[in-house]
């Protein structure tokens, strides 16, 4: 408990600065002593209020007795400063209930930078008073009608808030730390109305949370709803048609890989294939289909077959959103697609796999756009991952019979 | 963020499907365990960063185990009427500040908002 005292003689309050501690302490050290001269300067009291926030150290002094902060603010030069010495006593209790309170907020005002430093010396002669007594601070917060403040520093806390205070608003504690909380908060209301749609034409703090509070139950009566109809869509799979041979695969999936079979060999089918592309997303998913799938159809390579698969699914299933995408491995796991997606692919440490070559039929957005979208199952990365280990053993034990051998 | 609500609809999707096709699976199924495996998918792909899917992952965990206890915390929050509703809907929000409760609610409306679209697209290619 120490009073730092500060006083400035250049000091006009025309242009009122704000500084906080925050930008001073850095060069605390630096500075050397020989700020006393300033102390009677013009008179002119500067008006600082800082409180620390490690109320942990100081809880026992502080919570009982009330810290009088004396501003003793004479209007000056300028005159523009609040005329006149005012004494804010203020009492500080409860305060490890607000997060605010326990960060260091301080403010003072200033003109100018000569004040900064002026303040920067007592800053760093009130760091070395640190160890002062209780009954030293009873005695200094008497005499604290010069224009002093009194503070509680045991070491420079480490989060400030940075408060900028305009003439005539307060600058106490209490007043500051609702201030940062305040602008804290509405950020958060900014970044929350421009989340929600339509959520910024409306003014004022109370509707625009109900306007939340509306997006969000909406939100969450659409899952429930798409949650029943799919519930529905599930049960009605229940009875798949089975014809590939695959405990794997149940329900839909199977008439999928059947009916594209099918339309394989009839190109008159192809309608069935089209129909599974995303109705918004119809006339572009079907015209890059028929651009280079058609000729396929007619191929029946197996190849070709999972490649078709990979571009249906993932024009379906990415619908009005570029970027959703889909495990298609998890969906359905034909040999040969496997076989294709791991072959001529190398992964990333992510398990995102990256294709070699892309065919020329495709357009290279188009590719790029399969490319970030197609995601393995882990397990699949796992076994194939197994797999090339298994390929090393051989090499490694191939070598060391050779070795031997020779 | 765009990468990273990508990744997000990456796995929410391999989760949700799996567990519909495990749901398929199984003989009684209704909408509400659709609902509870789209938001516990929801959650274990956001993962234990965020408070909300935290408070839905250790909901689902031990729902059996805490029916008393939730009520009695809705009855205690019940009485604070200052965005009650929003501690409502968010989950976990009973329990937070209201500065993290507003990070909390910006996250999970985006979250909801990507659930919608893939279970939307989901639910198109099957019915189709």
């Amino acid at each position: 408990m120490d009073p730092p005292i500060i006083n400035e003689g250049s000091f006009s309050a025309a242009n009122p600065f704000s500084y906080t501690l925050a930008e001073i302490w850095p060069f605390a050290a630096a500075a050397n002593g020989g700020g006393n001269g300033e102390l009677g300067g013009g008179g002119l009291g500067l008006r600082m209020s800082s409180f620390t926030g490690l109320l942990e150290a100081a809880a026992n002094s502080i919570n009982e007795s009330t810290l009088t902060e004396q501003s003793g603010r004479s209007g000056g030069g300028g005159g523009a400063g609040g005329g006149g010495g005012g004494n804010v006593g203020v009492r500080k209790r409860d305060m490890n209930s607000e997060d605010d309170f326990s960060k260091f907020v301080s403010t003072s005002d200033a003109n100018d930078l000569d004040g900064s430093v002026a303040k920067r010396l007592k800053a760093s002669q009130s760091k070395e008073v640190n160890g002062a007594s209780k009954i030293e601070a009873e005695s200094s917060s008497q005499t604290a009608n010069k224009g002093t403040e009194q503070s509680s520093k045991p070491e420079p806390p480490k989060d400030y808030i940075h408060v900028r205070a305009r003439r005539g608003q307060a600058t106490d504690s209490h007043s500051l730390a609702e201030r940062a909380r305040r602008e804290k908060i509405s950020e958060r209301m900014k970044i929350l109305q421009d989340l929600v749609p339509g959520c910024n034409k409306v003014i004022g703090k109370a509707l625009v949370l109900d306007e939340i509070i509306n997006y969000i139950q909406s939100l969450q009566r659409q899952v429930e709803f798409l949650s029943m109809k799919l519930e529905a869509v599930n049960s009605r799979m229940n009875h798949p048609i089975e014809t590939y041979p695959s405990k794997d695969k149940p329900g839909r999936w199977n008439r999928i890989y059947v009916d594209l079979k099918h339309s394989m060999f009839q190109p008159s089918n192809f309608g069935v294939v089209e129909n599974l592309c995303h109705p918004k997303t119809g006339p572009r998913s079907t015209r890059s289909f028929k651009h280079h799938d058609y000729e396929k159809l007619c191929d029946t390579s197996e190849e070709c077959l999972t490649d078709l698969y990979a571009t249906i699914f993932l024009d379906a299933l990415s619908g009005p959103c570029e970027d959703s995408c889909i495990s298609v491995w998890s969906i359905l796991r034909p040999i040969a697609f496997l076989r294709k997606l791991l072959a001529p692919s190398t992964f990333d440490t992510t398990g995102m796999i990256f294709g070699t070559q892309a065919p020329r039929e495709y357009a290279q957005s188009e590719w790029l756009h399969m490319q970030r979208t197609l995601v393995l199952d882990p397990a699949a990365v796992f076994h194939y991952r197994r797999s090339i280990l298994k390929c090393v053993i051989i090499i490694i034990s191939s070598r060391i019979v050779c070795i031997i051998i020779v | 963020m765009t990468t990273r609500s990508s990744i997000i609809r990456t796995r929410f999707a391999c989760r949700f499907l799996h567990s519909l096709r495990k749901l398929n699976q199984q003989e009684k199924t209704n909408s509400r365990r659709v609902k509870h495996a789209a938001y516990a998918s929801m959650a274990s792909a956001v993962g234990s960063k965020r408070a909300w899917s935290r408070a839905v992952l250790s909901k689902i965990r031990n729902r059996s185990l805490n029916r008393n206890l939730l009520k009695k915390k809705k009855r205690r929050s019940s009485e604070e009427s200052e965005f009650g509703e929003l501690r409502k809907l968010v989950p976990g929000g009973q329990v937070m500040n209201f500065y993290n409760l507003l990070d909390e609610t910006a996250d999970y409306i985006n979250c909801l908002t990507s659930q919608v679209q893939v279970m939307k697209n989901i639910l198109n290619l099957l019915s189709t």
